[in-house]
């Protein structure tokens, strides 16, 4: 063990004195001690002073008489509104604090809202939630056309903008004789994709269809209603993106009934197809 | 609590902690007048809490924490004009035998060496209690604490002054 030098030691004497240290500080400052004169010097000016600073003066009388009157006369502790509102420094922080609420609640209201989600799989989710209430509103249209040849053509608008032939639909087609049931599911499901990601400035999701990784598309989303409102294809040229397709929208305001993202968009029709006549109708999701 | 056992709780609360708290704000403050308003505002308060008064250690460091907060806001309300010679009788009236040498080495320390001072050597506060009081890290107490017995040593008795530990000097058996 290091010894313990003059300066620490006294430095250490008023613990030392009213036993705040710990045994094995004490002991060694007792072997320190038992070595040093100077030390114990300090020690015996430490018992002094705490001799000289124990007398207790006899208060005088009219203490008591204060304190009864100090009791008697304080006053009744204010209600809690009352001991908030009527402090001057509280007042300020009341006054800056609305104010500076009202500033936040008026930008929520006037600046357009950045997107909730805040990873590029959640942004997928919310997209595919606003695309499901737009099929409920109508926004979103698919529609199925079979020809004389019974052959199945299924489309889809939004805003009655062609959608890309991006969109995953799957088309289950079954007929008996001339009554086609026909099932367009829309599926956004993350595990559809091979990548799903931000694009530049989390502006855009970028999403590359599992099997094509050759092709690749770029959803810019509305941050109000998470609706697209432009979508960029994109196919692999020489090693480098060259955008093949372009198409835009304005999505209109978000659909305030509430939406089950969980389900698939899918749309469930049957249609009669006379011979030599093509049969179209156009769907909407049913719940 | 029944008002007999509140009157009988208040004189056990005044007998036992007003004369110290007189001690300590009158030494804090060196005025005899400053003292008796400042001991009376933290025994009224402790009056009105008597129902949560258990009697140990950490009422006493609260009380200490009164004195000095009314203290405090003393300060901020109006320019404490201070006598250094009636300060040094005051202390002095409140050390045995009228110390006026010691009081005059404790009015000597600047303010947080003296409250450091008086909370652990004159109340008898623990350090680490101390530092609650004042609102500082323990370490600072150990240091405030220290550095204020080595400037009343070096004043009481001016020889130790020239026994500078820092030095390294050889210590003499």
């Amino acid at each position: 063990m290091q010894a313990m030098n003059c300066e620490t030691v006294q430095d250490l004497l008023a613990r030392y004195a009213s036993g705040e240290l710990s045994p094995k500080q004490s002991a060694d400052i007792k072997g320190h001690l038992d070595d040093c004169a100077d030390c114990r010097e300090a020690l015996l000016f430490h018992r002094h002073l705490d001799g000289r600073l124990g007398g207790v003066p006899v208060p005088p009388d009219i203490l008591r008489e204060m304190v009864l009157r100090t009791i008697e006369t304080a006053p009744r502790r204010r209600p809690l509104l009352t001991r908030l509102f009527g402090d001057p420094l509280m007042k300020r922080i009341m006054i800056s604090t609305t104010a500076v609420t009202v500033c936040a609640a008026a930008a929520l209201v006037v600046l357009p809202r950045t997107a909730d989600a805040t990873t590029p799989a959640a942004t997928l989710k919310a997209m595919r939630a606003a695309l499901a209430g737009a099929v409920q509103t109508g926004e979103l249209t698919l529609s199925a056309s079979v020809s004389a040849e019974g052959k199945v053509t299924v489309s889809g608008t939004l805003d009655g903008q062609p959608l890309p032939p991006d969109v995953p639909l799957h088309v289950e087609v079954q007929h008996t004789g001339k009554l086609y049931d026909i099932k367009i599911t829309a599926e956004f499901a993350p595990e559809n994709y091979s990548t799903v990601r931000f694009g530049k400035d989390h502006s855009t999701l970028e999403l590359i269809p599992k099997g094509t990784p050759d092709h690749k598309f770029e959803v810019a989303l509305d941050p109000k209603t998470q609706k697209p409102k432009s979508w960029t294809c994109f196919d692999r040229v020489g090693g480098a993106w060259k955008a093949v397709g372009h198409y835009s929208y304005q999505p209109k305001a978000a659909d305030k009934s509430s939406v089950d993202d969980s389900k698939p968009i899918m749309a469930h029709v049957k249609i009669l197809v006379n011979p030599g006549q093509n049969a179209s109708i156009r769907m909407t999701q049913k719940s | 609590m029944h008002d007999d056992q509140r009157r009988i709780a208040f004189e056990i609360l005044y007998a036992e902690h007003a004369a110290p708290l007189y001690r300590f704000a009158l030494r804090l403050c060196g005025n005899r007048e400053d003292a008796e308003d400042l001991a009376a505002e933290a025994l009224a308060q402790a009056y009105r809490r008597l129902d949560g008064y258990r009697g140990d250690s950490s009422h006493r460091t609260w009380l200490c924490s009164i004195v000095l907060n009314q203290l405090r806001m003393k300060a901020r309300k109006r320019r404490v004009e201070v006598d250094p010679l009636e300060q040094v009788r005051q202390v002095a009236t409140s050390l045995g035998h009228e110390d006026v040498e010691l009081a005059e080495a404790i009015c000597g320390l600047s303010e947080p060496l003296r409250q450091a001072f008086l909370l652990v050597k004159g109340e008898g506060l623990t350090h680490a209690e101390a530092a609650k009081v004042l609102r500082v890290p323990v370490g600072t107490m150990y240091f405030r604490v220290s550095a204020a017995v080595r400037q009343l040593r070096s004043s009481l008795n001016p020889v130790v002054a020239d026994k500078d530990p820092a030095r390294e000097a050889p210590c003499k058996p």
